[in-house]
């Protein structure tokens, strides 16, 4: 992961030269610095910088309104305050211009860095392989029960290696966004043809006609799932590609790197898997 | 199609390749096609989402994808289809496809893509594409590799 690169904004060169230490002993880049809010905002539009420290007190504005601007210039900066004040007061004006994180002078280096990847949203990667489970495990029983109107026995199995193995149809779904992953919803050509009868209320003997209906129902539970982990997090702006549809014997699905998760639901018309994994953050 | 949509693919192929130990690079047929890719036996799917979006499936079969290994791990032999031979085909399609993603950026199309997912087995096909779909074909040094694009502007 390339480092994070962080602009200081504060107008003491004594403050700069101990940040800089701090920061870069913790890996962190110090791409620029600036000693007035006018130059703060005017270096964040030069330098685009992946996180923001910003002073209280400075010769021409304070650091709340220079964050104030920045930020409706750039709603998805990442500023942290970092004075010698910090008071409640300071915090509730902060916290509503959007500031996300307060701290006081001196700042402890290590803090300073734990803070910093907080706010970058990074340390979030093992919430997120933590959680994303849930609300794909619910959308996946959700739409089998409702769209299916049928009953489903589920079982759950982590997998962090091997192939998936597909029982004859597989439709494939790529997951793009602050988590690149797939998923892959399965089952044999006879649950296949029983599933889209069903869905569709008459047989359907063209097989075209079949994968698109099981594609479309992939594409539905992949789309419910991605939606409910948006709304968990919502800064990876997770979409899903178009369905991929594979079918013929003897298919096994390999994914390099990838942690995933395997749905298996015993329903009326025939077992149904729905794999879900992801590899690391970007 | 949009020629403009594929102009991408080959030119990631032509700068990507060579940087992983590839000679020679002639590129072959390139048709359109409805309905199914027939896998040779090793096809990588990546999904494309936002501005283009798509899928593209690297078709090859096990020997091309052994002796493509072998050429990306500095000539080191490989004789079956291991999870080292997996995973640097999986590399392979992953970097091509971001180098594609990074080319139509530059022509102001904004593009995200997914993880590759490598698909082995006999006698199976893939449907990438609601629509048609091309099919560029690559000699790569000895070995034919297939690549079908199935995108359209989203």
């Amino acid at each position: 992961m390339d480092k994070i690169r962080v602009l200081v904004v504060d107008d003491s060169p004594f403050s700069q030269k101990i940040m800089k230490a701090a920061l870069e002993a913790s890996g962190f880049e110090v791409c620029g610095f600036a000693e007035t809010g006018r130059e703060g905002i005017e270096r964040y539009r030069l330098l685009q910088p992946d996180a923001v420290t910003m002073d209280v007190t400075m010769p021409d504005m304070d650091g709340l309104t220079c964050s104030r601007e920045i930020l409706a210039k750039w709603p998805q900066a990442h500023i942290i305050m970092v004075s010698a004040m910090k008071d409640e007061a300071l915090i509730a004006q902060g916290s509503l211009i959007g500031i996300q994180a307060f701290m006081q002078k001196p700042a402890k280096p290590a803090e300073l860095a734990t803070v910093l990847r907080q706010v970058c949203g990074i340390g979030q990667e093992e919430e997120f392989h933590q959680q994303y489970l849930a609300p794909f495990q619910a959308a996946f029983e959700e739409n089998v029960k409702d769209l299916l109107q049928t009953q489903a026995r589920l079982t759950v199995t982590a997998v962090t290696d091997g192939a998936f193995v597909s029982q004859g149809l597989a439709i494939v779904l790529g997951i793009t966004g602050g988590y690149q992953g797939r998923a892959i919803l399965d089952m044999s050509q006879a649950t296949a043809n029983a599933l889209v009868e069903q869905l569709c209320g008459q047989p359907v003997t063209d097989q075209e006609d079949l994968l698109h209906c099981v594609a479309e129902f992939a594409n539905i539970i992949g789309g419910h799932g991605v939606s409910k982990v948006n709304n968990l997090f919502p800064k990876l702006d997770l979409r899903l590609t178009p369905p991929s549809i594979l079918f013929g014997e003897a298919i096994s699905i390999v994914n390099p790197k990838l942690k995933s998760y395997l749905l298996h639901a015993e329903t009326t018309l025939g077992p149904v898997a729905f794999s879900v994994g992801f590899v690391g953050g970007k | 199609m949009d020629a403009n949509l594929i102009n991408p693919f080959v030119d990631a192929v032509t700068q990507v390749l060579p940087q992983l130990g590839v000679q020679n690079i002639g590129r072959g047929r390139i048709s359109v096609k409805e309905q199914f890719v027939e896998s040779k036996g090793v096809t990588i799917l990546v999904g494309m989402s936002k501005q283009v979006r798509g899928n593209v499936a690297y078709n090859m079969t096990e020997q091309a994808a052994c002796s493509i290994a072998s050429t990306m791990m500095m000539g080191m032999p490989v004789n079956e289809f291991d999870e080292m031979a997996q995973s640097a085909l999986s590399e392979l399609a992953n970097m091509v496809t971001a180098n594609a993603a990074i080319l139509f950026n530059q022509q102001g199309l904004e593009v995200d893509i997914s993880t590759p997912s490598m698909v082995i087995g006999h006698d199976f096909k893939a449907k990438v594409s609601n629509a048609k779909f091309i099919v560029l074909e690559l000699q790569v040094d000895s070995q034919i590799l297939e690549v079908n694009i199935g995108v359209e502007k989203g």
